[in-house]
C-alpha cells in the first residue's frame, strides 16, 4: 500500500524559491510514498500510472547530468543514451539529446525521452536514476518540440546550487501555459520511495485517472 | 556469542560482509575506493540534517551527513552518495541488529531507494 498526500502548491513547497508563486495555484500537489520494503507496490503504481497516462496524454522524461564535465570528442559523440540506442532499447525517434555548453571547456549533457508502450518497461527498469530530473505530461493533441525545451533547460535550474537541481516553481509556470502536469522522484537518503506530482487542475480526465489510482493503491485513512 | 557456536567460517563471512575498519577515516577511504571515486576527489556537496537540503534529501537524526560525489560511468556523470550514520542500538537480545557507526554508499537510484554498501568502523 502507498501513502498518498494531497496538498495545494504554495510557497512552503519550495524553500529555495526565487520567483513569486503566481501561476502555481493552477496546480495540485500529490505525493506517493512508501518504504523500500514495499518496492513491488511502488513499481506497480508507477507502471499503472505511466500506462494510463500514455493512453490519453504524451509522456516525457527529462535527464540532466549532476554537473558540467570537461568536453571530450567521445562524450560529444555518444551523449547520454548511446548504448541504449545501439542496443535498440530506445529508438532515435523518441530520444532528443543535447550537449549544452556551460563554458569553453565544460558542457552538460541533457536528454528527453518520449515514453511509448515499447520503451516504458526499459525506462522504468533502467532509466529512473538520479539523472532523471523530472517528467512532464502534455495533452495528446499538444504540439511540442522537446529540443526547444532542452536548449532552454539550464534556465529552469536553481542558480545557487552547485549540483543540477530543478527550480520547480519556474518550471511549473512554464508548463502551466500548456496545461501540462509535472512529476519527479525525490531521492530520500533513508530509502523511502517517492513520486511527486503537480497536476493541473483544469485537466479533468487526468484528475479522474488519478482518483482511480488513489482508490487502488492508497492506504485506507486512519492507518 | 562464542566462536564455537557460530563457527569460524560464519564469523569470517560476517567479518568480510560487514566491513569493519579501525577508524572513520579508513572506512571513508574504503567506501570511496569501493565506489570507484579517486582518493583525491572532494565531494561536490555535503548536506546536513536540519538544513533545507537535508529536508529535501530526507536526512534525520539517525544520519550525520551526506556526501555527494560525481562519478563518470562511460561518458556520462552520475551522482554517488555516501551517507554517514550514527551507531544504533535496538535493545534486542545479544544486541541483534545493533549497528556500529557506518557509511552507506551507492549510486543514488530513486527506484531502488537504498544505499546498499556498508562500511563500519570501531568507536
Amino acid at each position: 500500500m502507498i501513502n498518498v498526500q494531497h496538498s495545494t502548491v504554495n510557497e512552503e513547497h519550495f524553500p529555495y524559491r526565487t520567483l513569486s508563486s503566481q501561476g502555481l495555484e493552477a496546480y495540485a500537489s500529490i505525493r506517493y510514498s512508501t518504504l523500500s520494503i514495499d518496492r513491488a507496490d511502488f513499481s506497480s503504481l508507477l507502471a499503472d500510472f505511466f500506462s494510463k497516462t500514455m493512453k490519453s496524454h504524451q509522456l516525457y522524461f527529462a535527464y540532466l547530468e549532476p554537473g558540467p564535465q570537461q568536453k571530450h570528442r567521445m562524450r560529444s559523440h555518444k551523449k547520454m543514451f548511446y548504448s541504449a540506442l545501439q542496443a535498440g532499447q530506445l529508438s532515435k525517434a523518441e530520444v532528443w539529446e543535447e550537449e549544452l555548453e556551460v563554458s569553453t571547456n565544460c558542457s552538460l549533457l541533457g536528454a528527453v525521452i518520449r515514453g511509448t508502450e515499447d520503451n516504458i518497461g526499459y525506462v522504468m527498469e533502467q532509466q529512473l536514476h538520479t539523472n532523471f530530473r523530472f517528467g512532464f505530461i502534455l495533452p495528446k493533441n499538444e504540439c511540442f518540440d522537446p529540443s526547444e525545451l532542452l536548449h532552454q533547460i539550464t534556465s529552469y535550474l536553481r542558480p545557487a546550487s552547485k549540483l543540477t537541481r530543478v527550480d520547480f516553481p519556474k518550471l511549473l509556470q512554464r508548463f502551466s501555459v500548456n496545461q501540462a502536469h509535472v512529476f519527479y522522484m525525490p531521492f530520500d537518503a533513508n530509502g523511502k520511495l517517492q513520486l511527486s506530482l503537480f497536476a493541473h487542475r483544469k485537466d479533468t480526465t487526468f484528475l479522474e485517472m488519478l482518483s482511480a489510482i488513489d482508490q487502488e493503491y492508497a492506504l485506507p485513512q486512519g492507518n | 556469542m562464542p566462536i564455537s557456536i557460530i563457527g569460524r567460517k560464519t564469523l569470517r563471512r560476517y567479518r568480510r560482509y560487514r566491513k569493519i575498519y579501525p577508524s572513520r577515516r579508513a572506512a571513508f577511504r574504503a567506501a570511496k575506493r569501493d565506489g570507484g571515486i579517486p582518493m583525491s576527489q572532494h565531494p561536490e556537496e555535503v548536506i546536513y540534517p536540519g538544513s533545507d537540503l537535508g529536508g529535501e534529501y530526507g536526512l534525520d537524526d539517525r544520519n550525520v551527513r551526506l556526501y555527494i560525489f560525481n562519478i563518470l560511468i562511460g561518458a556520462v556523470a552520475f551522482e554517488y552518495h555516501l551517507r554517514e550514520d550514527k551507531e544504533a542500538f535496538y535493545g534486542a537480545e545479544r544486541g541483534a541488529g545493533d549497528q556500529l557507526p557506518h557509511f552507506n554508499s551507492g549510486k543514488a537510484d530513486e527506484r531502488q531507494g537504498k544505499l546498499k554498501k556498508h562500511h563500519y568502523w570501531k568507536k
